[in-house]
């Protein structure tokens, strides 16, 4: 058990920080490449629930005790509930105030006269064109 | 623990795009949702340096910035809207 503690404990949790901190890498990556801003909303939300996550668990067990283990558990489920939900208040406020989608999006189910169908930015066949003024007005 | 310094290192890499993607806009959507990426891995860096200075706080400085992070990129998204709902 001792063997457990002191070796296995500190390799599984850096593995995990790492793991973590290249969650945290390629949200960066996606803030800078990315095209518009929901595909950059949708790997912002990956760090926080997977990101911090992998992260707070790897610093738990590098110092496991029980009162970590207590407080690191109600971090861990209360970042999984409110940050998703933080990110859709978010990407909700944008669409509202007419974050331009990416030329690529396909379908825009949120626009009120389109019933579902291919975004501003698609033609009928759902190939991505180029519009001009696509942006939709504040409501 | 090597691993938590080079995980630390990538975390920072993350807050140099972040802060980058908010210099640059070109929308407030697009530096609110940086300011979020900022956030979370500010939260991944105090647990990360805490360990690295044997503090006994750390795990509640992580509860209290989760604790905090939500209200805040709530306010931002009420803020873009400017408080429209």
């Amino acid at each position: 058990m001792d063997a457990v503690l002191d070796v296995w404990f500190p390799v599984v949790g850096q593995v995990l920080a790492v793991a973590g901190g290249l969650i945290f890498l390629t949200a960066g990556l996606g803030m800078l490449k990315l095209p518009d801003f929901y595909t950059r909303v949708s790997t912002a939300t990956t760090a926080a629930g997977l990101g911090v996550g992998s992260v707070v668990v790897g610093v738990l067990l590098a110092e496991p005790t029980v009162p970590n283990l207590v407080k690191a558990l109600v971090a861990l489920a209360l970042q999984l509930v409110t940050s998703v939900v933080a990110s859709i208040a978010v990407a909700r406020s944008a669409y509202l105030t007419g974050a331009p989608l990416a030329a690529s999006t396909r379908y825009d189910e949120l626009a009120e006269d389109s019933g579902g169908g291919p975004a501003v930015g698609a033609d009928e066949q759902g190939r991505a064109v180029e519009v001009e003024g696509a942006e939709r007005p504040v409501r | 623990m090597i691993g938590f310094d080079v995980a630390a290192v990538l975390v920072l890499v993350a807050v140099a795009a972040a802060t980058v993607r908010m210099v640059r806009g070109p929308r407030d959507a697009d530096r609110v949702v940086a300011a979020d990426l900022l956030f979370f891995a500010v939260i991944a860096l105090i647990a990360l340096l805490g360990l690295r200075v044997g503090s006994d706080g750390t795990f509640d400085l992580v509860l209290v910035a989760t604790l905090v992070g939500a209200l805040s990129a709530m306010s931002l998204a009420r803020l873009l809207t400017r408080g429209r709902r």
